[in-house]
């Protein structure tokens, strides 16, 4: 027996509840409070507050976040309406889920990649339409407005039944990145087609004693890019994101996606890839690249900026798209987006609207890519001079999204089936044929039990 | 008997007047001081039951709840049954972290323990013995999530482990490759604990009277018989309670695995995941909906584990003391 239980026996009949009563309670009170996330019905409107809570997936030291803030003192001064930011960094979204369901949602907007926000904000119904936002005007920019500057091609990216849940402000696309000033015939003629890339290769091979091509592998999404960007050019796109979702299999192992598949393989065993890209540390390969131990990496738009402290001096950064297999084959460039979302349950919307529309302008925007190094979804907005070939790329070309956006919507799929097969067959532990025989046994077993 | 039942009792004896009722029967009439303790009883206890309720117990039951639901984490939760559980183990990513889990735990436990047995027995005789558990102590200290990064730059293609194997003549071994990562993570793990376990088994060696050793010289016994016929049956106890440390320990075994085989904001591969990493992969989902339910039922598996482990551990262990 307890002491405690023995002191209370010992006295009198006690006014008190009883102890079982009272951790009755107290249980009771700390499941309801636990629980009360999650069951909250209690709505918010929109309305022409002076105030807003902005939450960002930028720390404070960081560019973006220079450039946000910058912009966000002048809105004040602009409007008089307050900002209160709050730099929460990559996980901003996951932060902000556990509130979605309660009255009291504390950001009004959030800035976040778009397939976190898809996931968090768009896939549980928590976020808010964002249509009306197109058409509202560029301050300072006479006929412009949210819509006119943002094409169309990004936004459809960003729309899901009819639901516009984020409005980009950066945009990164997937490159093959070389050194102009070690490569200037690349630069002045870039390979257009498989046949003329692999050609090079083969020629920097021989030069160097080592494949010319960078990779970590240790990322699993870097070794993904090979082989989707292969199944892109080789069947188009979306054929990855129908091939990832086909319940028997069938699609991920068909002779066209298997040809696909052997354009990578024969880079593998060609010996294309640069020694220890199979076992190396991130981002060890890429600094090697950046001091040119190796000559092509494929990688977003965010290359430049992760390794120009590296890179040789006279590094010219340059950059071409993933090669056509044919010529006048599929060019698309993957794209991922970075951008504005309203919670549904956001108190303080028609403030927060008003602040996507002003970021959006030339001049508040343009931060971006001159202080920034990105590439924005302006067209009129030049990007930096390392990214000039992937803007050209983009403006020229069409878009898809990154990956078919199966990480958004076959997530479970990509990260338990297709990425640990994919390293086993980059790293030439499996042959096209096998990893394409192997990848759709798995994936049929997979949606036998998906839920 | 607690301090408090012993107090208890001696105030009852001590501290309680006694009084007869017009009946003729005894009651006890509480002391003043036993009086002032009933009234600060609940409000010194509250405070801590409270925070024990909210922050402990209620989150529990919330997430063994949450494990019979489908949840993203916002919008509606669905009620599903045991349905979480059931595709958890059909599940082979969920399997595989299931065996790595198991892996850790008496894989890199047993050998944990035999490394710190051997310390043990080379240190108790040792000059300068605080200065070396000091060193073995250390990586304990380091936070295991910089030992983990330094530790993938010491594997990796021309590192230092790497170079030094080439300068010896033997053959290069790709450490950081898929089929060698979790071998590479056990090494991992049993360096950063075996310094910890040392040192609590060489506090209750301390404690073994030297006689018993002086004995065993007398008789002519070596290293490994002291070891075996007075040291580990004396010291048993406290290899109990690091048994059950380490499982605790091991099925959380999270931060290192990640840091070493994950960047750049990634998973690792798969096969590297243990419980842990499955668990926090399915309430993060690598970036698409989060699958909150599944998760929780995945940490009530571990629980689970950690449950029947430790239960195992102390029946398995259980001895009658040896007094000395």
């Amino acid at each position: 027996m307890s002491a405690a239980r023995q002191f209370t026996t010992a006295t009198e009949p006690s006014r008190l509840p009883s102890r079982r009563a009272v951790l009755g309670a107290m249980f009771a009170a700390a499941a309801g409070l636990t629980a009360a996330g999650c069951g909250s019905t209690a709505t918010s409107t929109g309305d022409g507050s002076s105030a807003f809570t902005y939450w960002s997936m930028w720390k404070q030291n960081e560019p973006q976040a220079k450039v946000i803030q910058a912009a966000i003192t002048q809105f004040t001064k602009d409007t008089g309406i307050k900002v209160s930011i709050q730099w929460k960094g990559r996980q901003v979204v996951q932060q902000l889920a556990p509130t979605l369901n309660t009255a009291n949602v504390p950001a009004d907007l959030v800035d976040s990649s778009d397939r976190f926000a898809y996931a968090q904000l768009q896939a549980t119904g928590q976020a808010l339409d964002l249509t009306p936002v197109l058409d509202l005007s560029i301050p300072g920019e006479t006929g412009n407005t949210v819509g006119g500057v943002v094409p169309a091609k990004y936004r459809d990216l960003s729309t899901t039944d009819g639901t516009l849940w984020q409005i980009p402000y950066e945009v990164i696309t997937t490159q093959l990145w070389y050194d102009g000033h070690a490569l200037p015939d690349v630069a002045a003629e870039p390979p257009a087609t498989w046949a003329e890339f692999t050609e090079l290769l083969a020629r920097r091979r021989a030069e160097r004693g080592d494949g010319p091509l960078a990779l970590d592998g240790d990322i699993p999404d870097y070794a993904a890019y090979w082989t989707y960007y292969a199944v892109l050019r080789g069947l188009g796109p979306g054929a990855f994101g129908k091939a990832a979702t086909d319940k028997s299999g069938a699609r991920l192992k068909a002779d066209g996606f298997v040809d696909a598949l052997r354009h990578v393989e024969k880079l593998v065993s060609g010996g294309d890839f640069t020694k220890g890209y199979d076992g190396s540390k991130w981002p060890a390969i890429q600094q090697k690249w950046a001091k040119g131990k190796s000559d092509f990496l494929l990688l977003g738009t965010f290359a430049p900026s992760e390794t120009a402290e590296f890179a040789t001096s006279g590094f010219t950064y340059r950059s071409m798209p993933f090669p056509a297999f044919t010529e006048g084959g599929d060019s698309s460039q993957d794209i991922s987006l970075i951008g504005f979302s309203i919670p549904k349950k956001a108190k303080n919307t028609a403030a927060a609207q008003k602040f996507i529309a002003y970021f959006l302008a030339k001049k508040h925007l343009q931060g971006i890519a001159t202080q920034a190094k990105n590439i924005t979804p302006r067209a009129d907005i030049d990007a930096p001079a390392e990214l000039a070939d992937a803007q050209k790329a983009l403006t020229e070309g069409t878009v898809v999204k990154t990956l078919d956006g199966v990480k958004e919507t076959a997530a479970e799929w990509y990260t338990k089936v297709f990425l640990p097969l994919n390293t086993k067959f980059i790293t030439g532990h499996l042959t096209a044929k096998s990893f394409a025989d192997k990848l759709a046994h798995d994936s049929a077993a997979y949606w036998k039990t998906a839920s | 008997m607690t301090a408090t039942d012993t107090l208890h009792r001696a105030g009852a004896h001590e501290d309680t007047p006694r009084r007869r009722t017009a009946t003729g029967r005894r009651v006890s009439r509480p002391s003043p001081l036993a009086a002032r303790r009933r009234k600060l009883f609940w409000p010194m206890l509250l405070p801590a039951v409270l925070v024990y309720v909210v922050f402990f117990a209620g989150p529990s039951l919330f997430t063994l709840w949450l494990s019979l639901n489908q949840w993203a984490g916002a919008g509606p939760m669905t009620f599903t049954g045991l349905d979480n559980y059931q595709r958890l183990f059909q599940d082979p990513t969920f399997r595989h972290s299931f065996a790595n889990t198991l892996w850790i735990i008496l894989g890199a436990g047993g050998l944990t323990f035999l490394c710190s047995f051997a310390l043990t027995m080379v240190l108790r005789d040792m000059k300068g013995r605080k200065a070396a558990r000091s060193i073995l102590f250390f990586p304990n200290i380091v936070p295991s999530v910089v030992i983990a990064i330094l530790w993938g730059f010491l594997f990796q293609h021309d590192g230092l482990v790497d170079s030094l194997a080439r300068a010896a003549g033997l053959p290069s071994v790709n450490w950081l490759g898929q089929e060698n990562l979790f071998k590479v993570i056990l090494i991992g793990l049993v360096w950063t604990s075996t310094g910890f376990y040392t040192t609590i088994l060489m506090a209750a060696v301390d404690q073994i009277p030297p006689e018993l050793y002086e004995d065993c010289e007398l008789a002519g016994a070596n290293a490994l018989q002291k070891f075996r016929h007075v040291t580990l049956p004396l010291m048993w106890e406290v290899v109990g309670v690091c048994a059950v440390l380490w499982t605790i320990s091991a099925v959380k075994v999270f931060e290192f695995v990640y840091a070493f085989a994950g960047a750049a904001g990634q998973m690792p591969d798969t096969g590297v995941w243990n419980t842990a990493l499955y668990t926090y992969g399915e309430a993060f989902a690598s970036g698409g909906v989060p699958r909150y339910g599944s998760a929780a039922a995945s940490a009530v598996v571990m629980l689970a584990l950690v449950g029947v482990l430790v239960v195992l551990i102390r029946r398995f262990m259980r001895r009658d003391a040896v007094q000395y």
